[in-house]
């Protein structure tokens, strides 16, 4: 007959046993969610790849899911919330990365945090994002530090003082506009114009472009012309400027920085400039390997959404490995990143995780030559 | 004391003790109550925080809709009043206020909405982008002067009003819908702490019914039990007792009122043999008080005819000396002369009884002297010599040596001496009619003692060793002798055996000289 406290101790060593032993499980696999346009998913397939054929998460195979899910631009609200709900409802899921840009991400980051999965967001850059909630943070720079900083630039470093903005309605554009139109009014410039118009251009808007850019090089020609539309609008809106035989230049925001913009549209591109927030570094093995991989996986040279793609599913394998295959864990080692400030090395450049959740990294300016761009400078960011 | 039932041991097995089983079905509710009233408590903390956020995000939902609608409305008028009084400085103005209504749509992201709601945002959302575009369309229409063109679009415009105002009443009405479910919850859930309050007041009175009817069955019946033996006990019936079904504390109790009772019977048993013995001593007491006053009077009666006898004794003698003084002389008649002696003889031994009789009914002198004992009892041992002598019984005396002195009163000492002679010859003569009493006095163990027996002597008991019953019977038979030997500090043993009884008066010497010197001449008596 087993005595009273010698049964208690005995079940409290069964649930020690169960509680050591479920301390130390794993999960058959680690799961990410993949919420970015489809220019992005090879990067991000190149990512999981890598750390699979090195033994995936101490042992532990990482798996991606939504990449059947396949855009190219923004989709429908509904469609985000029913992906969104797909990835909560994952197995074993630790996080999703996207979406890629300003208006998707915000519609989904609210009911990410509602349901307390961490969010990375890569290149979406509107300020409000990261202040949805705690779960959502951020790699790449925000418009708050972008548009300033390009306005800077365009001001101090280019000479430019007329400026004529024309961006697209919609939380990508207006909040970088909004943010470089203040800072060029700060720094004592003008701004001669500021024309929204649709995402994909209709015949109103072009025609909005064209009287406009027409108007103004009849009547006081800007020098500078700023366009933070995406490629089909940029494309058509440097036609238009080109057309009526402006002499003024013209500086892109990040989305002109991508190969997609670049390499597929070359000759409109050809002698912009653009911020450009992946610049590889020679001197990085790493950087250079994945430059070198994914060319020979697509035959095109990355831009920065690949390349922060990929680094956010090495990120998010590290977290998993120091923190536990948790959701929960994924989000106390990015915040531990964040307290300690510590430096995050990527084929993507070093950056760190600022308080509000916003990726802290270098920005440059480039110019687009030849289907390929050039460092004109590196613009300080605070 | 008799023969008491013993205390059982405190039993810590079998029944649990009451006050345990007390503590453990309080503890036992008050732990319930207490999980109760987190549970509660944790209930109506999450319902609080639930209904505090669902209004708080209800109210920034309801204030960002009549920003934006007021928004939204005023963007309109400005394209309204760009128609009928054009501005050039409208169209920047348009677009700040384009930048705030992002802004404002953007704020949507951070509140508590439900799918339905997001998606109505979203759709507002993009029809004010929507609306924003044809607004600086119309601009560039009216800057173009193509007024007609701007007017379309302004139709176009007003139709997306009408839809951003639908979409507005949808989430309207998704947000009274939320309100509503939200209300329905706090009601669900108040009725459920209502059932919950009502099942644990039921609970409660159900576990103080069974307190109730564990105290009346383990606590007050037992009491009651205990209350009527009480009574009983009380009432005389010392045979009452408590019964003893359990080893608990009540157990525990009646155990002892049990054991009290019967010590409580026993020494009562006692006290009452006690009281009836008392009762006959007193009684025997009474009787030797009324002989002893009869034996005053006839010692008076004794004393007085003893001196009046002496008179008559002394002309007798006086008149016989005479005669025979005469005889001799004259007649010198020897018949004569010897009868004449034999006159002189009696009356000299009447006179020898008449001087012994007023020794003992000599009258209390109150006052102790140092006595020979022999001295004191031999003219008692004469005076009873005669009619032992009728009676054919024989006077044994073995007297120890003639300086034995005691401290005693001599009046009491006689009376004593001559009671228990008549004591034991009464008893020689009631069991065999003739034998012999003997009178000893001796030393024994440090004490001068007389010892008064017929037949041979048989052993008593030591002092200090309890008596046997029937000496105890026999001591409390002579109650008269007791208070005479007690009167002369003396120690008085009585037994009896077959051939008779037998007395010990032991006393304590005078003087130890006197004893030791005594004990070396004399031996002691009775070792």
């Amino acid at each position: 007959m087993i005595s009273y406290s010698g049964r208690w101790s005995i079940l409290l060593a069964l649930v020690l046993t169960v509680f050591l032993y479920g301390c130390q499980s794993k999960p058959e696999k680690a799961v990410i969610g993949i919420a970015l346009s489809v220019h992005n998913h090879q990067a991000i397939e190149l990512a999981a790849r890598n750390i699979n054929e090195a033994g995936g998460i101490d042992g532990v195979p990482l798996e991606l899911v939504g990449l059947e899910w396949k855009f190219r631009e923004t989709v429908h609200p509904s469609e985000i919330l029913e992906w969104a709900e797909r990835f909560a409802a994952a197995d074993d899921l630790i996080a999703v990365i996207g979406h890629s840009d300003s208006a998707s991400t915000l519609s989904a980051a609210a009911f990410y945090n509602k349901h307390k999965i961490p969010q990375i967001v890569t290149i979406a850059t509107s300020p409000a994002i990261t202040r949805v909630g705690d779960w959502t943070y951020r790699l790449c720079l925000s418009d708050a530090k972008q548009g300033p900083a390009l306005a800077r630039y365009a001001l101090d470093q280019w000479g430019k003082k007329r400026v004529a903005t024309f961006y697209v309605n919609d939380d990508y554009g207006r909040g970088v506009a909004q943010q470089f139109e203040e800072e060029v009014l700060r720094q004592g410039g003008t701004i001669v114009t500021s024309v929204m118009h649709r995402n994909l251009l209709k015949p109103d808007d072009q025609q909005l472009i064209r009287y406009t850019v027409e108007r103004l090089e009849k009547e006081s020609p800007p020098d500078l012309y700023v366009l933070f539309q995406r490629e089909e609008a940029a494309r058509w809106t440097i036609e238009t400027i080109r057309g009526t035989g402006s002499r003024a230049g013209i500086l892109g925001g990040d989305t002109l920085g991508a190969p997609e913009f670049i390499q597929g549209y070359p000759e409109a591109a050809e002698g912009i400039r653009f911020s450009q927030f992946f610049v590889p570094d020679p001197a990085s093995p790493r950087a250079s390997a994945f430059v070198a991989d994914y060319r020979a996986l697509t035959g095109e040279t990355p831009g920065y959404g690949q390349a922060f793609a990929y680094d956010a599913v090495f990120l998010l394998a590290e977290a998993a490995r120091s923190s536990g295959y948790s959701r929960e864990g994924v989000k106390s080692y990015l915040d531990n990143l964040i307290s300690e400030r510590r430096i995050i090395h990527g084929v993507g450049g070093h950056y760190t995780i600022g308080a509000d959740h916003d990726g802290r990294r270098d920005l440059y300016i480039a110019e687009a030559r030849g289907g390929g761009w050039e460092v004109l400078a590196r613009l300080p960011v605070d | 004391m008799g023969s008491l039932q013993q205390m059982p041991p405190d039993s810590k097995t079998g029944w649990a003790r009451v006050s345990r089983q007390l503590l453990i079905i309080l503890a036992v509710t008050f732990l319930v109550v207490l999980l109760f009233m987190a549970q509660l408590t944790y209930r109506y903390v999450k319902l609080t925080d639930q209904a505090n956020r669902s209004v708080r995000s209800l109210q920034s939902t309801f204030e960002l809709n009549q920003e934006l609608r007021s928004g939204i409305q005023e963007q309109i008028n400005m394209l309204h009043r760009q128609f009928e009084t054009p501005s050039p400085l409208a169209l920047h103005r348009f677009s700040q206020l384009n930048y705030t209504l992002g802004e404002r749509h953007s704020r949507y992201v951070t509140l508590d909405i439900g799918s339905d709601e997001r998606l109505a945002v979203e759709s507002i959302r993009s029809l004010q982008a929507e609306l924003g575009v044809q607004g600086v369309q119309i601009f560039d229409h009216l800057r173009r002067g193509e007024r007609g063109r701007a007017v379309e679009v302004i139709g176009q415009v007003e139709e997306l009003a009408e839809r951003l105002e639908r979409e507005f009443e949808l989430l309207n009405r998704f947000q009274v819908e939320k309100l509503r479910t939200v209300q329905a919850s706090v009601t669900g859930s108040l009725k459920r702490a209502r059932l919950s309050i009502a099942s644990l007041a039921a609970s409660l009175v159900l576990v103080l019914g069974l307190v109730t009817l564990l105290l009346r069955r383990r606590i007050l019946q037992p009491l009651q039990q205990l209350v009527e033996a009480s009574e009983e006990i009380r009432r005389g019936n010392f045979a009452a007792r408590c019964p003893v079904r359990r080893y608990d504390e009540i157990g525990q109790l009646a155990t002892s009122f049990n054991f009290m009772a019967e010590s409580l019977a026993t020494s009562y048993a006692t006290l009452e043999h006690e009281v009836q013995a008392r009762d006959r001593l007193l009684a025997a007491l009474r009787a030797e008080m009324v002989q002893m006053e009869a034996v005053r009077a006839l010692s008076s009666l004794i004393r007085g005819s003893a001196y009046e006898l002496n008179n008559p004794l002394t002309a007798i003698a006086g008149f016989a000396e005479l005669q025979k003084m005469k005889v001799a002389a004259t007649r010198r008649d020897a018949d004569e002369i010897r009868v004449l002696d034999d006159i002189l003889a009696q009356t000299d031994r009447c006179r020898r009884i008449i001087s012994n009789l007023l020794l003992v009914a000599q009258p209390a002198q109150s006052q102790e002297l140092v006595v020979p004992i022999n001295t004191v009892v031999e003219p008692i041992a004469q005076l009873r010599e005669y009619e032992m002598k009728v009676n054919n019984i024989r006077l044994i005396r073995e007297y120890g040596t003639a300086e034995l002195l005691i401290r005693a009163e001599p009046y009491l000492l006689r009376q004593l001496v001559l009671t228990l002679l008549i004591a034991v010859e009464q008893s020689v003569r009631d069991t065999a009619g003739s034998g012999s009493v003997t009178l000893r006095t001796a030393v024994s163990e440090g004490r001068v003692g007389i010892e008064v027996f017929s037949g041979s002597p048989f052993p008593l008991p030591r002092e200090g060793q309890p008596e046997n019953k029937s000496e105890e019977v026999r001591s409390s038979a002579f109650p008269s002798c007791s208070a005479l030997a007690q009167g002369l500090h003396a120690t008085f043993v009585a037994g009896s055996g077959d051939e008779g009884l037998f007395f010990n008066v032991s006393f304590p010497p005078a003087s130890e000289e006197g004893l030791e010197a005594a004990e070396e001449r004399n031996g002691s008596l009775r070792k």
